[in-house]
């Protein structure tokens, strides 16, 4: 029964990668059914993102409830995701005029929290770059490092720094350019390969 | 997709089938012989890892990202899930169960269908626990879900950390929880940003392509698909250098053709001139 089930799981899945990919090409009588899965795959999303709350909510309840490491930051999360999805709710069922209270409490905590989260990010990555050089000294560190120089200083566009400047526009122009292409046919063809090698139905994960 | 693109997609897609089953075909039937893979610092350093994790009693991190099914980071999120497979296979023996963090709803399955796959491999089901895989909010360049992975590996004392598929700049912060915490830090991204950051950061940062490939290095056994899927891979590389390489030749030859000929010939008369020169003292001498 087993077998039975995991070679209908491979051809469904052969089957619909197989129907969906040609109907990404232009012309294709299968873009209709193409269309049609990924619009169940947008439904599913949806639907997804209601068992990742649920995920979340059930995480942070457990490790409240054990007395996990940690636990009272769970129950400021659990229940201020309460407060929030009971408050829309109340906004959503016209109970309360419009959406100016969480609207206030979304530009008020998460969007001044990322930002500041944010402004960090530029003092993690010097911090970054410095530790690089003291616990990983190769050649590729060094010029990593002294290419960063090179770019942050081209940045500032300083007169006195005329040669910094052009060295710094061509870096980011031809070498930086050149790296970046080179990974990203890197990343396009590990995909593509492991794509073909999904569809082919013979991933061991099918028959597990 | 414009038809040339479309073109060359298929083109691309039919040689990658090709070379995969051709050489999965290939290696099943020579199965005494063995490939030396090119070493990946990364993916030897993981399996000692994670057994000094099962030792210790530390769980091990793997995180998805933005990775998630459905969307261009499919495969990334799949390639992860490759990765997960074969070390929480080797962690599953822990009582510790090892974190899955992951921002994309999407992939909430496919990281729990992975672990429970590990765990029945082992035949250690029991020990399988579903709060292991935690979804953090999701969003592009998701400082909340960075944020809340940093708390994470901090409260559970992870051994390692291992991330990868689709991450921004907000890297950076796992990186350096993972720094802060002395867990060892193994980092890829699909996203170019991240990706620079993850190199930076990593103590043993994957690049690019080279998360695609973990099913090959990671697993004692790698199966022939998997090992098929790397030799794909590395053919369609070396068709593309040289594909650039003729081309970029083409473009300077056409650009300065009159240049290249009168060099050329220059270069014809030095040698015939030298050679000349040569014969007729040798006429001499003799």
């Amino acid at each position: 029964m087993r077998r039975v089930l995991a070679v209908l799981a491979s051809s469904l899945v052969l089957a619909l990668g197989l129907v969906t990919l040609w109907g990404l090409f232009p012309g294709s009588p299968a873009a209709p059914a193409a269309a049609v899965l990924i619009q169940l795959v947008v439904i599913v999303s949806a639907v997804a993102v209601l068992v990742g709350v649920l995920n979340l909510l059930w995480v942070h309840l457990q490790r409240v409830i054990n007395g996990d490491p940690g636990w009272p930051y769970s129950l400021v999360l659990f229940l201020a995701a309460l407060i929030v999805i009971a408050l829309v709710t109340v906004e959503r069922l016209g109970l309360v005029a419009g959406d100016q209270l969480s609207g206030f409490l979304f530009s008020a905590v998460q969007v001044s929290v990322e930002s500041a989260l944010a402004g960090l990010l530029a003092f993690f990555l010097i911090f970054a770059a410095a530790r690089l050089l003291r616990h990983r000294v190769t050649w590729a560190a060094v010029l990593f490092v002294i290419t960063l120089l090179i770019v942050l200083l081209g940045w500032l566009r300083l007169p006195a720094l005329g040669f910094v400047n052009d060295l710094s526009a061509w870096i980011r122009d031809v070498p930086a350019a050149a790296g970046a292409r080179g990974l990203l046919i890197g990343i396009a063809l590990g995909a593509a390969a492991t794509g073909v090698r999904v569809l082919l139905g013979q991933d061991p994960s099918y028959r597990e | 997709m414009d038809p040339l693109t479309s073109v060359f997609t298929l083109l691309v897609l039919l040689v990658t089938f090709v070379l995969i089953t051709v050489v999965a075909q290939f290696l099943r039937r020579q199965r005494r012989l063995r490939l030396a893979l090119r070493p990946i610092a990364a993916y030897r350093s993981m399996p000692i890892l994670v057994s000094e994790a099962v030792e210790s009693e530390r769980p091990v991190h793997i995180s998805f990202g933005g990775s998630g099914l459905g969307l261009e980071s499919t495969i990334s999120a799949l390639a992860v899930a490759d990765l997960m497979y074969p070390l929480v296979e080797r962690a599953s023996v822990a009582r510790q169960t090892p974190l899955i963090t992951l921002s994309d709803p999407t992939a909430l399955g496919l990281a729990q269908g992975t672990l429970i796959r590990a765990y029945r491999r082992r035949e250690a089901l029991g020990a399988y626990r579903s709060p292991a895989v935690r979804w953090y909010p999701q969003g592009p360049r998701s400082l909340a879900f960075a944020a809340g992975v940093g708390g994470a590996l901090a409260d559970e004392d992870a051994n390692m950390s291992v991330v990868g598929g689709r991450f921004g700049p907000e890297i950076a912060f796992i990186g350096e929880a993972a720094y802060r915490y002395d867990q060892t830090f193994f980092a890829q991204s699909d996203d170019l940003d991240g990706q620079a950051i993850a190199w930076v950061m990593a103590g043993r940062p994957l690049l690019g392509e080279e998360l695609y490939v973990a099913g090959a290095y990671l697993p004692a056994k790698p199966s022939a698909l998997h090992l098929s899927q790397l030799l794909a891979m590395d053919g369609l590389r070396l068709l593309v250098v040289v594909a650039i390489l003729l081309v970029a030749a083409f473009t300077v030859i056409r650009e300065y053709f009159v240049q290249i000929a009168i060099g050329l010939g220059l270069l014809v008369l030095l040698v015939g001139v030298y050679y000349g020169l040569m014969f007729l003292r040798a006429r001499r001498r003799g």
